[in-house]
């Protein structure tokens, strides 16, 4: 990495991850080898209990690994203290969950400024931003809105305005469609593509072969380790 | 008619104001009080008896009437004298005890019942001194009751003491006194000598004060007392000697309304005579009332006695007491045209105002002037009262 | 604390108004009875403090001489012979005016108008005053008191002196401004008029004295034997220590409340820490720090706790009110003539009610805070991991538990009272700790049983409970600490009154006792008429009396009361000794004293010791015979015998005689001759044996009601904390429940499930409460009390307190179930399942 190529935005070498199991143990990710460039969309797929997930917690520094590093944006989060992590976690990631995952007593704009009130008030610039991604998802009309009068769709969109609105490096997105319906599903599939088009990196789990057909990279999790999706897969 | 009024007037401003000066209820107007006088009277009648009056003339009688009158509301034994010390520092002093009662003595006591504090004999004391050199003045108070030998006074021998403050009769002198009083680093220890007689006040010892029958008290006084003995000030013992003057009067009424207050001279010049003048200022009447008077003491003792008009007095100046804030006259020129005496009276020290239980300036003052053509010095005592409200 | 987060956190609690109001109350409360014991005893020391420094104004000293007070002679001859000037001679008695005790001080008007006292400064008294010394019985009063003895000025008004009715008169007010809360329920009246009152003529309690520190020593000098000089700050430390260990008991028990408070408040967080562990997770995850969110849930417990707080000492003030009234008369009849007329609200002691407030919620609030600032930065987790979590907790806080326990037995080995109260504290938070694993152990066998019998349906009561035990637990622990105090007192209450009551049985040897009615002096009891005596002696049927004279005298532990006993036939049964056997009553015959359990135990003398008294003519060296039991005063008495005592004192005053009545004699007419005897002078107080007992035990009662009502108040917060775990508990579970309602279950059903697992809760609770009941009371009976009081109790545990307590742990768990088991029933199944 030092011949002129640019330094991957995201990269994980020989990441090794077990968990207890009754007696024994199991091993979900073994000498898992990734790199992610800025701004390539990436989309990993495996099936359930491959260790998708936790593979993104330790990513996003949620979780940590028994063996191996995880390097985000040139730092390395095995030497990072557990504040260190959340604070690169709240500035460099945006999270797009399954389950949505708003606070049901904040409204939508509540709930899309939160992140950045962690870090104190949220920056004049990053409101008129938050404003103007709620208005390109459709959302803007419903800003005062409690998460639970919206569809599952539109808590999506909401989901990823929040996660976008402080211009994360990496976005991560678990099943992000996973809980909808077609047609929304597709919606916010496209609203990622083009939100994250030329911005940010984007590593997304998902079952979804229509989410893999409008990736940069498809990746399968396999056996604890990554392997490019083969033509005709699954 | 010819009360040395001024003791009166405390007293009967004390009575008026609802017995006991140390009582007094409200701040009482200045001491001539408008109120009517002796309004406990309601109380001294349910309490078996009255007080005696003064309706005739009294032929003294030595030792007898140094002794307590019980039967009469209120007395005092007045003290005053200018001193100096050994280097002729000058020194003032005042020591007087008053006795009062507070109801007329019940006819008959149940022996054995009452607790020895029963009485209704209270007894006051004052004691001023005057420290000119350094221009100091220390007023003192004290009260007792007349019970378990506290306070008391006994004819023969005389003694007349309220706790340790104490004035007593010189053993083997017929007319001398010795003071004893003490307080912290004040006191006195005087001995004191007539040299002259006691001379009887007003007519024949019957002070009038007012028209009324028996508005009167009976009046003797001491006008020259050579003084020697020892001073405290700042519990640094002095050897002084001088001269004093001493009041002894007792009575049983209270003063009339119209009366302001009033201004009394005591002085002994240097040719050997006294002069004693008490000037009644009325209420809202520039004219003195005519119950003031005088008396005039030849150098061999022969007492002549000065009606209200035949004494002129002119304020000079005037002292405001920062204390108080009360504005008294200050100096004074006072002749008497049938001596041929004219007199420049001024206080040795400005502030001597006593701030107690009753509000007074008494002071020692220095007297410059001329008789009969030729020039008299002296020195002597000015009592001031009603000037301002009592505290 | 971050603005989104505190936004999150207020609509948190919007959101719960129930869970929050619950914990509000409940650190309210606990607050409230804390700082309302603190006012209390805080109003009643100042009470104290004022009832000698109040009337002190600038006097610096006090002279006393011997208990029947001073020769007056001795203030005449310091004024007249040594020039003591600022002095004031003070004869100081009781009366009362219909049930009230007025204390009466006889003053030289003349004196305190030197030192400026009482308004005896010019200008300061209303007219007339001059008739305080010429009116016989005249008085000065304050309005106040005017109108709380309902006189008014001028009118005469009837007042009892030992006994004895007498006329005084209202002739005089004084502002009281200047002494305070002094000079309420306080007569001033000349001094020879006092000692007529009193029928003390010749003497004076005491002289005030203002003197510099030279003056001190020289008249040192001149006082006779038996006499004494304290510094007014000194007599008020006196007073004081003597009741020192009253307060002290009150206020621990106040802190039982509170630490039930914080259990609650714990309860509620924890809670909610486990609601919201979604939320957390996601918080956690959208990059909330540990310490933002450690900050949200302490800062949470604070609001909730400034609330509580805040509410809890205006509570704890108006609670006060009626706590004051209580504490004063235990002190009244206990210790000493005191009247507390008002509240002392020192900003310190509503401070320390702020601080306590606060305090108890950071520790409170210190484990779900740590809980939340751990929550992994993802989804929810799954249950299991959960209760693994709590199981770790478990273990953790029996072995806390258990540390306590050791740490508090440890604070037993110490001597002294405040060891022994921290002691408790310490066991019984101890206790606390240990809940969850006694829960378990208890629980675990009940579900086994209850499916064997009963089936899964049934056993589902058990496990809803035993399953949420970081939840249950807490609530479980407040219920059974208040409870294990109920018991615990209450064993300790009915074995100290079957002492007493035991006590009494071998103690009141004579047939009746003779005394005078009222309050007299401050030092001595009031004196029987000596006419009296010698009648009642010469009365047909008496065999004999026994003779008593009360009297405060001076020793090397300071003032000590003396009781002056003139033996009667049967005396020596009446004073049981530690260490029977031996000479003691022989000894004490011949010039030795006895001293009491709890005399001897404050001081630590006992038989074989030496005690200084302070006689008549100078300290004395008595030998201590022996230590007899008594529980009548916790100051303890001297006892001397009668000829012993007037060798050394010239004081003949009887004050209470026993009656002795020949074989076959009749009891009622003999009161009759006595009352008859008395006359209508004096009035006399005539019992028989047997009511004299149930009279005594009467007082004791009313002594312990505060202690009741203390009582009454940690079970009240407990409810409250039940409540809320249920509350919290159930709606965790709304929809386990709604399932259960979904696949059948009646509302009726899942009412029966609710009650009995609340039912199940509370025998919980009063089961675990019996053990930590049973140590309190071992700690509260044979530890405090003999350190406290110095009593040795006789253990009585009322069968009734120990069925009581199971009753009221279970009642209370129900009653407070009632509330979130109609608002379960209520939602329709659909909606709680859609909720998730």
């Amino acid at each position: 990495m030092s011949r002129g190529r640019p330094a991957p935005l995201l990269e994980v070498r020989g990441l090794v991850k077990r968990y207890r199991e009754g007696e024994g143990e199991r091993t979900v990710l073994d000498g898992l080898e990734l790199e992610l460039a800025a701004g390539e969309f990436m989309v990993l797929l495996g099936r359930s209990g491959s260790g998708k997930s936790t593979l993104l917690n330790l990513i996003s520094g949620i979780d940590r690994a028994d063996a191996g590093t995880v390097r985000l944006d040139g730092a390395d989060l095995g030497q990072l203290s557990e504040r260190g992590r959340t604070l690169l976690r709240r500035d460099r990631i945006g999270f797009v969950y399954q389950f949505f995952n708003l606070i049901p007593i904040l409204t939508v704009w509540e709930n899309v400024l939160l992140p950045m009130e962690f870090a104190g008030r949220a920056p004049a610039a990053a409101v008129e931003r938050a404003r103007g991604i709620l208005e390109r998802v459709g959302l803007a009309a419903r800003t005062d809105t409690y998460p639970d009068r919206l569809s599952g769709g539109e808590q999506q969109r909401v989901a990823l305005v929040r996660a976008l609105v402080h211009e994360p490096r990496l976005l991560l997105a678990d099943e992000p469609t996973g809980n909808l319906d077609a047609a929304s599903g597709a919606q916010v599939l496209q609203l990622l593509r083009e939100l994250s088009r030329g911005r940010h990196a984007v590593l997304m789990v998902t079952h979804s072969e229509e989410a893999a057909r409008v990736a940069d990279r498809a990746l399968v999790l396999e056996a604890g380790r990554l392997r490019p999706l083969q033509a005709g897969e699954p | 008619m010819k009360p040395r009024r001024r003791h009166w007037l405390v007293v009967s401003a004390l009575l008026a104001g609802g017995a006991l000066v140390v009582w007094l209820a409200r701040p009482p107007e200045p001491p001539t009080a408008a109120r009517p006088a002796l309004e406990p009277v309601s109380v001294l009648s349910a309490a078996g008896g009255d007080f005696a009056r003064v309706e005739r003339p009294r032929a003294f009688v030595f030792p007898d009437d140094h002794g307590a009158h019980r039967d009469f509301r209120h007395e005092w034994w007045y003290f005053t004298g200018n001193l100096h010390g050994p280097e002729g520092q000058p020194l003032g002093y005042q020591l007087t005890l008053f006795r009062f009662a507070l109801a007329a003595e019940p006819a008959a006591q149940v022996a054995g019942q009452r607790s020895a504090w029963a009485t209704r004999q209270v007894y006051m004391g004052h004691l001023a001194l005057a420290d000119i050199g350094s221009g100091r003045f220390f007023p003192l108070q004290r009260f007792a009751r007349e019970a378990l030998g506290l306070a008391g006074a006994e004819a023969d021998p005389l003694r007349v003491w309220l706790y340790d403050w104490e004035i007593a009769g010189l053993p083997g002198v017929e007319h001398g006194f010795r003071l004893r009083a003490r307080e912290g680093g004040l006191g006195v220890d005087l001995e004191l000598r007539a040299e002259k007689p006691p001379i009887a006040q007003g007519d024949a010892g019957v002070s009038r004060k007012g028209p009324e029958p028996g508005n009167a008290s009976h009046y003797y006084s001491y006008t020259r007392l050579a003084t020697r003995g020892t001073v405290w000030l700042d519990g640094q013992a002095r050897a002084v000697s001088g001269a004093s003057w001493m009041d002894r009067e007792w009575g049983s009424s209270a003063l009339g309304p119209d009366l302001a207050g009033w201004d009394w001279f005591a002085l002994q010049l240097e040719d050997g005579s006294e002069l004693m003048f008490y000037d009644l200022r009325r209420r809202g009447e520039p004219r003195r009332s005519p119950f003031s008077s005088g008396v005039w003491v030849a150098p061999a003792g022969r007492a002549v006695t000065l009606a209200p008009e035949a004494v002129e007095i002119e304020v000079r100046a005037h002292w405001t007491s920062p204390r108080t804030g009360v504005r008294y006259p200050s100096r004074w020129r006072l002749a008497v045209p049938e001596l041929a005496l004219e007199l420049d009276i001024r206080p040795r020290l400005a502030d001597q105002e006593l701030d107690l239980a009753v509000r007074y300036w008494e002071g020692a003052v220095a007297v410059e002037g001329e008789r009969a053509a030729g020039p008299v010095s002296g020195v002597g005592y000015v009592e001031l009262a009603g000037y301002g409200a009592s505290p | 604390m971050n603005r989104a987060l505190a936004r999150l956190s207020r609509r948190y609690l919007a959101a719960h108004p129930l869970q929050l109001a619950l914990a509000v109350i409940g650190i309210g409360l606990g607050v409230a009875v804390a700082v309302a014991i603190a006012v209390a005893s805080e109003s009643a020391r100042t009470a104290m403090r004022l009832s000698v420094e109040g009337i002190a104004g600038p006097v610096t000293h006090r002279l006393w001489g011997p208990p029947q007070g001073i020769d007056e002679s001795l203030y005449v001859e310091l004024r007249t012979r040594h020039g003591l000037s600022l002095a004031a001679p003070v004869l100081e008695g009781f009366l009362r005016r219909g049930e009230r005790t007025v204390r009466v001080l006889g003053v030289d008007p003349l004196a305190e108008l030197e030192i400026g006292r009482f308004g005896f400064a010019v200008g300061e008294l209303d007219g007339g005053t001059s008739e305080l010394m010429t009116t016989p019985g005249a008085v000065a009063l304050t309005d106040a008191t005017a109108r709380a003895l309902e006189v008014e000025l001028g009118q005469r008004f009837a007042v009892e002196v030992a006994g004895r009715s007498r006329l005084l008169t209202a002739r005089a007010l004084f502002g009281g401004s200047a002494l305070g809360a002094a000079a309420e329920d306080l007569l001033v009246m000349d001094i020879g008029a006092a000692q007529e009152l009193f029928d003390q003529r010749g003497r004076l309690s005491w002289i005030d004295l203002t003197l510099e520190p030279a003056e001190l020593e020289s008249l040192g000098r001149l006082l006779p034997a038996g006499h004494k000089l304290e510094a007014v700050g000194a007599r008020s430390e006196t007073l004081e220590s003597i009741t020192r260990g009253f307060t002290l008991n009150l206020r621990a028990l106040s802190l039982l409340a509170l630490a039930v408070g914080a259990l609650l408040i714990y309860n509620t967080l924890s809670f909610s820490v486990v609601q919201r562990r979604g939320q957390l997770g996601a918080l956690r995850a959208l990059g909330a720090t540990r310490g933002q969110v450690f900050a949200m849930v302490m800062g949470e417990s604070l609001g909730v706790a400034a609330i509580g707080t805040a509410l809890g000492i205006g509570a704890g003030i108006l609670l006060a009110q009626g706590l004051v009234h209580l504490v004063a008369r235990t002190i009244n009849d206990l210790y000493f003539v005191l009247s507390v007329t008002r509240l002392d609200l020192d900003p310190a002691v509503l401070a320390q009610g702020v601080a306590l407030g606060l305090g108890v919620a950071v520790i409170a609030a210190m484990v779900p805070a740590l809980e939340a600032a751990n929550t992994r930065p993802q989804l929810a987790l799954a249950r299991s991991v959960i209760e693994q979590r709590s199981r770790r907790l478990l273990a953790w806080s029996s072995m806390l538990g258990l540390g306590l326990l050791a740490g508090g037995a440890l604070l037993l080995l110490p001597e002294g009272f405040v060891w022994a109260l921290a002691a408790v504290l310490l066991m019984m938070l101890g206790c606390a700790f240990l809940t969850p694993l006694a829960a378990a152990g208890i629980l675990v066998p009940v579900e086994r049983l209850l499916r064997r019998r009963f089936g899964l349906g049934a056993s589902l009561a058990a496990r809803g409970v035993s399953a949420a035990l970081s939840r249950t637990s807490p609530a479980i622990a407040a219920l059974s600490i208040a409870i294990a105090a109920a018991v615990g007192m209450g064993v300790m209450v009915e074995s100290f009154r079957a002492t007493v009551a035991d006590w009494l049985d071998y103690h009141l040897q004579a047939d009746a006792y003779v005394s005078v009615a009222g309050r007299y002096g401050t030092r001595q009891s009031a004196p029987l008429d000596p006419g009296l005596v010698a009648r009642v002696a010469a009365m047909p049927g008496v065999q004999g009396l026994a003779t008593w004279r009360g009297v405060e005298v001076d020793s090397q532990f300071g003032p000590s009361r003396l009781s002056v006993l003139g033996p009667g036939p049967r005396s020596r049964a009446g004073y049981r000794l530690l260490d029977p056997g031996g000479e003691a009553w022989e000894r004490f015959l011949n010039g030795a004293v006895l001293v009491s359990e709890s005399y001897g135990r404050r001081h630590g003398v006992g038989a074989g010791s030496d005690l200084v008294l302070v006689t008549a003519s100078g300290p004395r060296t008595f030998a201590v015979a022996g230590v007899y039991f008594d529980y009548g005063s916790d100051r303890g008495y001297v006892l001397m015998e009668r000829g012993q005592y007037l060798r050394h004192w010239p004081d003949s005053v009887i004050s209470a005689l026993g009656i002795y009545l020949e074989a076959g004699a009749e009891l009622g007419p003999l009161l009759d001759r006595v009352h008859a005897g008395a006359g209508e002078d004096q009035r006399i107080v005539v019992r028989s044996n047997r009511d004299l007992r149930e009279a005594s035990l009467r007082i004791f009662d009313r002594t312990f009601t505060i202690t009741r009502v203390l009582q009454l108040l940690a079970v009240a917060v407990a409810f409250v904390a039940v409540a809320s775990a249920l509350l919290a508990i159930q709606l965790e579970r709304a929809r386990e429940f709604a399932i259960l309602r979904a696949t059948g279950q009646t509302p009726a059903g899942l009412w029966a499930l609710v009650l009995a697992q609340t039912g199940l809760m509370g025998l919980v609770a009063g089961l675990l409460a019996l053990p930590s009941g049973g140590l309190l009371a071992v700690l509260l009976t044979d530890v405090v009390s003999v350190r406290s009081f110095g009593w040795t109790l006789h253990w009585q545990v009322p069968a009734g307190s120990v069925l009581g307590a199971l009753g009221l742990a279970v009642g209370a768990a129900l009653l407070a179930a009632v509330l979130p088991a109609r608002r379960l029933a209520r939602v329709p199944p659909a909606l709680a399942l859609r909720a998730e």
